[in-house]
């Protein structure tokens, strides 16, 4: 396809294409709020509260400071959720600026009221499905070759058995149409510098840091159709692979992938895997689907623009929550 | 069936009882051809000026007219050429075969309207018929005349994208239009992404379009026939035209291989950019790459003649648009040569051919009978080889592979239609068709050979070829009742079969007119269309990507109904009126659901679209002025059009991105001297639906990505701003000693009207200044210089 997009603008640069500004009359929008939440019963709450801008402005796009932000549980205010000091040395999750300690449940109805001077008032609701559980989980293991670097920055070649592909067994409940997310964490160590009056890199500290590994995979519910020549598919930035099932639904799948070692960071000597299955609502999924396919088309000005989902009422954004299962595998 | 008899029952009665009541009648039939080249003269009159009765030529120039036991006194008439008259005693059923001549008085391009062609005559509404002459007299881009092009300029009818020959008509998508050329269709009827379509002028006969009241014997799409004859070669003698334009050459060769009896006509044309930028690209690069692309056109045809009642033709189109690029490279590394070659190509075309088999059974019944092929693929490939030398140069083969992406449809079609003239108040037609369609919505062969790690792949990925069957039935009848009302009514069965879902439709045709007085009619129509074959497509720019694939189970065939009232007005017989009003309602359209665009071989395409429904409605003015030194048209649209699909705009109602609310186009041919010819189109469009973005927000991620989400506002809620444009040329044209050249001037765009072609937001990074959409726009003035000749 890109064979052919390329002939295409050649054709066109041989026209001799040419621009004008042009004045479209679009009514001026005020900002509005903006309210991004994917929250599961596996973390605390946290939220990003920001602004829109009208499609002219040039202005950066803004964080919202001072907001009351409200967590509702099945009709009952639960939680309040207040500015959250973001480390700038040490990049911690969740990373709102707004966060509770409150943990939601499953099968319960949230919502997250924000209010802010100046801005009309927003309201999000999720309900957060029970979790479907792993039903089972095989793998297998390749020794994986990595580099390790020391404090004085010397690299040594280090070989130890990683994870490699892993089979995933989905049981499906029937009569309901459900979406999945799966994804791999593993602790990593990581360390934070300073750099000395001589121009050297000083670590100050070193800490363990719960991280997702890349992965990739040919299974056809993860089938990316935006591809040309097809190749092993990619899960997304997040690391994580997103599905529905609609071509499983009310069977038992087994989902197949393969941790992508090029990308991974030094396993630690005894590895442990966090092999985790999000039950997401609907709201997740579409939202980050049509954000994906949004940017992925945001080139092509003969593609049909994608609207990205919103649940926020009076406002943008997302708010979703997810429940999950999780298995650990140990490597020894 | 039973119902499809049961239907068909009345119109075998009316048969009947005509065939008995005209027992003391006869019929005077044969063939109409032009005196000069024996081409057949298609619509051409026959008035009996004693009974008042009279028929017209069917596309074979065939006619047939029943009148009673008397003396008749026959005129024949055909736009541009001189009448004929034919006196004589009716006594039995008698053939007469008539050349007419050209009109001495009036030149080419000079197309004179006579009794016969009188618009508020005919019951048919909502067609138009464009001679090939005045196509080619009018203004073309960079000098290469268009047909597609030129019945844009018609009312109803819309282009796409500037520049292209894309159809949109009366709302339907550029899928709907029936393009038949020689009866054969063709499913991708552009070069050069729709810039050009592959209709060759010089070996075209007649253009005939419908975009509404079809006729029963039309069937298959939902918007628009295009009726396209090939000329069918000379009879009397050698002849050639051709011409010398910017980007292209033409030549057309055609006479008798038996004079009367057997013709034939070959016509090519090819585009030469290729050739004039090989030397260019070669000393730019050393010589190693070279890029190219070019499309040609040929057409053949031959016929021949074996009695007054059977004649044979057979027919051919072979058209290809071809991208290459080849790179041969070659480095020397630590005393070792390596050799790396690779070659990249795309290629689309059609092939079409037609086997036709014209018979007169008797005077009244004549039949069509016809095998056709036609064939749309597409093909991108690349290939490369990697080796190095060894010490005896040799070259040793390091790797290589081939991927290579084909999708297509192919036809093999066979059907038979009947013309039966009873009496002047009857024209019966009926028919049957069968079509096997074979649809390949795209497959990848990857092979790969590596010498080094001995790993070989030869694997074939995508979806498989389906083969359907679709077949047709119909019957129609222009009855006359009086002298004042005129129906045409028929049946359209249609069936379609397709892995084990088995489609029909059975679809009423309409048509009448009431002729108030001599100058003017009533005319309304009804008529229910259903096309079993969608167009993936999701660009509107004509892509050679675009995937025909067939009704499914799951996505069902399309269907409409349109309405249409007008009125025909014959002023002053210089100047044919007509306004028309209609409505259609389109069901089960497919678009690709947002953000689906790309090829993807291991996607089922039906997980890619959605299926909604459409209408348009609207007014459509034509004034047509068909005699003088001036002739041409003013084509006026008001139309409103718009889509609704579930998957879509969150369910709401949205317009058409080609929902142009006026549309104008007007084309005007003047012989000012003898030698001389101006000619000028002027058309403007209001500006095409368009989807904007209304603000901006951060959304999760976006630090990462660096970009916010755009908030859309309405889809194709915006307009661009309006099209306009003035194209013009001056033809001068001499007699030589071996016939006749013509220069011809052209401008396109003549006031470098910047029309736009798409918008994008342009996103400054200076916070001072602030965001603005810009306007893409393609085409400023461009002339053009060509050269014709005929011999």
């Amino acid at each position: 396809m890109k064979h052919i997009i390329y002939l295409f603008w050649l054709v066109l640069l041989g026209f001799s294409a040419c621009e004008t500004i042009v004045d479209v009359d679009i009514p001026k929008e005020d900002s509005r709020l903006e309210v991004n939440s994917f929250k599961g019963i596996d973390a605390p709450v946290s939220a990003e509260e920001s602004q829109s801008k009208f499609v002219h402005s040039n202005e950066p796009l803004r964080e919202v400071f001072d907001a009351e932000v409200v967590l509702l549980e099945d009709g009952q205010i639960v939680a309040t959720l207040e500015e959250f000091p973001i480390n700038s040395d040490i990049i911690t999750t969740p990373s709102g600026p707004y966060a509770t300690d409150f943990v939601p449940s499953a099968g319960r109805e949230y919502t997250l009221r924000v209010s802010k001077s100046g801005f009309d008032p927003v309201e999000a609701t999720t309900l957060i499905a029970p979790p479907t559980p792993i039903a089972n989980l095989r793998y297998d293991t390749i020794p994986a070759v990595f580099e390790e670097f020391d404090s004085t920055g010397n690299v040594t070649l280090v070989e130890r058995p990683s994870l490699n592909q892993v089979w995933l067994g989905i049981d499906d409940p029937g009569g309901e149409e459900n979406f999945y997310e799966v994804l791999v964490q593993r602790y990593r160590t990581s360390f934070s510098f300073k750099e000395d009056d001589d121009g050297n890199f000083i670590i100050t500290d070193t800490f363990r840091i719960l991280a997702p590994v890349p992965l990739v995979s040919n299974d056809p519910i993860v089938d990316d159709n935006n591809d040309f020549f097809e190749g092993e598919e990619e899960a997304f930035t997040s690391g994580a692979f997103m599905f529905s099932d609609e071509i499983f639904n009310g069977q038992l799948y087994t989902f197949n992938f393969r941790l992508d070692q090029f990308f991974g960071f030094v396993p630690e000597e005894e590895s442990e895997y966090f092999i985790t299955l999000r039950t997401l609502s609907e709201a997740q999924y579409r939202y980050i689907l049509s954000v994906d396919l949004q940017r992925e088309n945001q080139d092509n000005p003969f593609a049909e623009p994608v609207p990205v989902f919103n649940n926020v009422e009076g406002g943008y954004g997302i708010f979703a929550g997810y429940s999950a299962d999780i298995d650990t595998v140990v490597i020894e | 069936m039973r119902k499809i008899l049961l239907a068909l029952l009345p119109i075998s009665t009316l048969l009947g009882i005509s065939s008995s009541v005209l027992a003391q009648k006869y019929t005077v039939s044969g063939y109409i051809k032009d005196a000069t080249n024996g081409e057949v003269l298609i619509g051409a009159n026959i008035f009996d000026l004693k009974s008042s009765s009279g028929t017209s030529s069917n596309t074979y120039g065939f006619y047939s007219l029943t009148l009673p036991k008397d003396s008749m006194n026959l005129v024949y008439s055909y736009v541009g050429y001189q009448p004929q008259a034919a006196r004589l005693q009716l006594t039995q059923d008698t053939v007469i075969n008539i050349e007419l001549s050209e009109s001495a008085l009036l030149d080419e391009i000079v197309i004179s309207a006579t009794e016969a062609d009188k618009i508020q005559e005919v019951t048919q509404m909502s067609s138009i018929s464009v001679p090939v002459e005045q196509i080619k007299s009018l203004p073309a881009f960079l000098g290469e005349v268009d047909v597609l092009k030129t019945l844009q300029l018609l009312p109803g009818v819309q282009s796409g994208n500037e520049g292209t020959s894309g159809l949109y008509v009366r709302g339907g998508g550029p899928d709907q239009n029936l393009i038949l050329l020689d009866g054969v269709p063709v499913y991708n009827a552009s070069h050069l992404f729709g810039f050009f379509s592959v209709f060759n002028a010089d070996a075209i006969n007649n253009v005939n379009l419908i975009k509404g009241g079809f006729p029963a014997r039309y069937g298959g799409r939902l918007s628009s026939v295009i009726d396209i004859s090939m000329k069918e070669g000379n009879m009397k003698e050698f002849h050639g035209e051709g011409s010398l334009g910017i980007i292209a050459g033409k030549l057309t060769l055609e006479g008798p291989i038996v004079k009367d009896k057997t013709s034939f006509i070959i016509s090519g044309r090819r585009t030469w950019i290729d050739v004039l930028a090989r030397p260019l690209i070669r000393s730019q690069t050393d010589g190693e790459e070279t890029v190219g692309y070019y499309f040609y056109d040929l057409n053949a045809k031959v016929n021949h003649k074996f009695s007054d009642c059977d004649r044979l033709y057979l027919s051919a189109y072979l058209g290809d648009d071809r991208f290459y690029a080849r790179y041969k490279y070659e480095d020397t590394f630590s005393g070792v040569t390596l050799e790396d070659e690779d070659e990249s190509g795309l290629e689309w075309g059609n092939i079409t051919s037609a086997l036709r088999w014209n018979h007169m059974f008797t005077p009244k019944l004549f039949s069509n009978t016809t095998l056709t092929y036609s064939r749309y693929r597409f093909d991108i490939n690349n290939e490369y080889r990697y080796e190095y030398l060894n010490d005896s140069g040799n070259g040793v083969l390091v790797d290589q592979g081939l991927a290579r992406y084909l999708s297509g449809i192919e036809d093999f079609a066979a059907k038979i239609d009947f013309d039966y003239i009873p009496s002047p108040q009857h024209y019966v037609r009926f028919g049957v068709s069968a079509i096997r369609h074979t649809f390949n919505p795209g497959a990848l062969n990857v092979r790969y050979d590596d010498e080094t790690s001995n790993e070989n792949i030869n694997t074939t990925l995508g979806s498989q070829e389906t083969e359907a069957i679709e077949f047709a039935a119909y019957a129609e009848d222009d009855i006359e009742l009086g002298r004042r009302l005129k129906f045409n009514i028929g049946l359209h069965f249609s069936g379609f079969q397709v892995n084990d879902k088995f489609y029909t439709s059975i679809q009423p045709r309409i048509a009448g007119r009431y002729l108030l007085n001599e100058q003017l009619s009533l005319k309304a129509s009804y008529v229910q269309m259903a096309q079993f074959i969608h167009l993936l497509t999701n660009s509107g720019i004509g892509l050679p990507t675009d995937l025909w694939v067939p009704a499914t189970d799951r996505v069902r065939p399309q269907t409409a109904q349109q309405w249409a009232l007008g009125g025909a007005y014959n002023w002053k017989s210089g100047y044919e009126i007509s306004l028309e009003g209609y409505y259609k309602d389109m069901r089960n359209l497919i678009e690709y659901r947002e953000g689906a665009s790309f090829i993807d071989v291991n996607e089922d395409w039906q997980n890619k679209v959605a299926v909604g429904d459409g209408r348009s409605y609207g007014a459509e003015l034509l004034i047509q002025k068909k005699q003088g030194r001036t002739t041409g048209w003013l084509g006026y649209t008001l139309s409103w059009t718009d889509r609704q699909f579930d998957e879509l705009n969150f369910g709401q109602r949205f317009p058409y991105k080609y929902d142009r609310r006026h549309d104008l186009g007007i084309a005007v041919v003047h012989q000012w001297r003898k030698r001389v010819d101006l000619s000028a189109t002027w058309v403007f469009g209001s500006g095409n639906a368009i989807t904007l973005p209304t603000a901006i927000y951060g959304g999760i991620g976006s630090s990462f990505f660096g970009s916010g989400i755009y908030n859309y506002g309405e889809r194709n809620g915006y307009r661009m701003r309006a099209f306009h444009r003035l194209d013009a040329s001056i033809t001068f044209r001499k007699q030589t000693r071996w016939g006749e050249r013509a220069w011809v001037l052209g401008v396109y765009n003549a006031y470098s009207r910047r029309n736009p072609f798409y918008l994008y937001l342009d996103e400054s990074s200076d916070p001072s200044r602030e965001s603005q959409f810009r306007q893409v726009s393609l085409f400023p003035i461009i002339p053009s210089i060509s050269y014709r000749f005929n011999f």
